[in-house]
């Protein structure tokens, strides 16, 4: 069971990682959080103690997808203390100010930084799980600016 | 009800009371520590506060090794290295700090220095990386009673070249022992022990409304708002009433301790952006916003502000409201101390009581909003919320 979490997990943190790059394109709000950061000002999702890890970084004023991989310099490395700690963030079973209250995770730099980076999770979570679950985990779910599909067509074929 | 997961932490030893410091050599011995670094400010020393800690420790095995003063309000990361300097060319072996927020915070960042064998602490910025290689003793000595940095897991330490303010949140910073002694705080000021009071209240307040509560840190802030509304008056009124300032340094500790173990909220998120923005002491900022913040917070939790009247108010005030009236009259409760304090000692009621003006209002907004704090407030709050709550507290 351990392989197939650890499995989910990868699949999870790709379609995050890219969906996030996809409303920081897409989404306006998103956008302007972007906009924010300084170049190459990146990070990193990962899980303990060898889970998958996912990284991005802002490139020539994009957002980018630097791969399921840990990038240990990153300007904000969030790293979630055991997959079963994680798995409910990933699946909308609980927001990351749960599992940041349940003390989940661990977070390295910047934490004035790390709240930009939870605006477009909560944005990106808009699009990519249905209203069923926002609405469970969010007491105000972030309008979509443009469709869910549009999202997902971007965040499958453009990183 | 239960959490379905939670954490508390709180180890460490609580000296309280008559001649609590001369017991410090004693506990410091047992920590193997017997060359500490004392850390304080010029403003300490003068008015005679070390040398009541002098004094404690004459006789004893504890030599202080180095005194380190130069610490300003509000402190950096350069005044963390300059005592870790001093540190190691003393010879120190542990960490005495007697102060107030600054200090205290100057002294985590320095247990951090010292701890990791480091040269900078920049790299464990953030909330749980710290793994120390070596443990430092460290003693808190707090001359105020409101921050609770004496039972708190965090510390914030200015990087004055990055113009960020590096916030490190780690069990490895509570302190192994906490000296509370009535004859520190006896000298403060009524407007600064109304002002630090309020601030020990908020933490209260917000720690018991927080999405990260749990039974242990309710328990706590319930004691702490007990402590603080029969005894902060008694203490801005007569500074040498010697009870009240046992009980206000206790209550800052407890409600430090509630705070530490499930984090504050929205007026943290706001006071921290006014203070940065318009230099406005913490515990003003603090005592301003509450009754604003809890306004706003109200809807979500009424229920836990009905509770608390009881803490607030007594028990008479609270069997005489109905239950569904509660939350509110515990903001009125709330705004009625303010006012008294206010005609006791001139405590702040309005953001332009304290210089704040219209239009820096949108900047702190958009500093709020970044703060780590907003994420564990009962209610999300967004840019128009923080600029509407200001807007009402100007």
């Amino acid at each position: 069971m351990r392989w197939l979490k650890a499995l989910l997990l990868r699949i999870l943190l790709w379609f995050l990682g890219r969906g996030i790059c996809a409303c920081a394109r897409l989404d306006s709000r998103a956008a302007a959080e972007v906009a924010g950061w300084a170049e190459g000002q990146g990070l990193c999702l990962q899980i303990a103690p060898t889970g998958p890890a996912m990284a991005l970084t802002k490139s020539d004023g994009r957002l980018r997808f630097l791969g399921l991989r840990a990038e240990p310099a990153a300007d904000l490395v969030i790293q979630f203390k055991h997959p079963e700690g994680a798995l409910p963030v990933f699946l909308g079973r609980q927001s990351i100010a749960q599992a940041y209250a349940q003390r989940r995770m661990t977070m390295k730099g910047d934490l004035t930084f790390a709240m930009s980076v939870v605006r477009v999770m909560l944005i990106t979570e808009a699009y990519l799980f249905p209203g069923l679950i926002t609405r469970r985990i969010m007491q105000r779910v972030p309008e979509r600016e443009v469709s869910a599909a549009r999202v997902y067509l971007s965040t499958l074929l453009t990183a | 009800m239960l959490p379905r997961y939670y954490e508390f932490y709180n180890p460490v030893k609580v000296l309280s009371g008559d001649h609590a410091l001369e017991n410090l050599p004693y506990e410091m011995a047992h920590l193997s520590a017997s060359r500490p670094i004392l850390l304080t400010n010029q403003q300490l020393v003068e008015v005679g506060l070390t040398r009541i800690l002098e004094s404690a420790l004459r006789g004893s095995e504890l030599v202080i090794a180095a005194q380190f003063t130069e610490i300003p309000p509000d402190s950096s990361v350069h005044v963390v290295n300059a005592a870790g300097r001093v540190f190691r060319e003393a010879g120190c072996d542990s960490i005495i700090a007697l102060g107030g927020g600054s200090v205290i915070d100057t002294a985590k960042g320095l247990r951090v220095l010292i701890g990791q064998e480091t040269d900078d602490i920049m790299q464990y910025m953030g909330a749980d990386i710290v793994k120390p290689a070596r443990r430092v003793p460290f003693a808190v000595i707090p001359t105020t009673a409101g921050t609770g940095s004496e039972a708190t897991l965090v510390a914030v330490i200015a990087h004055p070249e990055r113009q960020v303010k590096m916030e490190f949140v780690s069990h490895h910073l509570l302190p192994d022992l906490a000296v509370l002694d009535p004859r520190l705080t006896r000298s403060l000021p009524p407007r600064i022990t109304a002002s630090t009071g309020m601030d020990a209240l908020v933490h209260a307040i917000e720690s018991y409304t927080s999405v990260q509560r749990n039974p242990l840190s309710d328990a706590y802030a319930w004691a702490a708002i007990e402590l603080i509304r029969d005894h902060l008056p008694r203490a801005v009124a007569n500074g040498h009433d010697t009870e009240a300032r046992l009980a206000m340094a206790n209550a800052a500790l407890m409600a430090g301790a509630a705070f530490s173990n499930a984090m504050v909220g929205l007026v943290h998120a706001i006071g921290h952006a006014v203070g940065a923005i318009c230099r406005v002491a913490h515990g003003d900022a603090m005592a301003i916003l509450l009754p604003h913040v809890m306004e706003y917070n109200l809807d979500l939790v009424h229920e836990r502000y009905g509770r608390l009247l009881l803490a607030l108010a007594g028990p008479e005030l609270y069997a005489a409201t109905p239950a569904p009236e509660r939350g509110q009259q515990a903001i009125a409760v709330v705004r009625a101390f303010s006012q008294r304090l206010h005609e006791a000692c001139g405590l702040p009621l309005r953001l332009r009581d304290v210089g704040v003006t219209d239009d820096v209002l949108p900047a702190i907004a958009r500093t709020a909003i970044n703060d780590g704090a907003l994420l564990l407030n009962p209610k999300e709050a967004g840019l128009d919320d923080v600029l509407q709550i200001l807007r009402q507290a100007l």
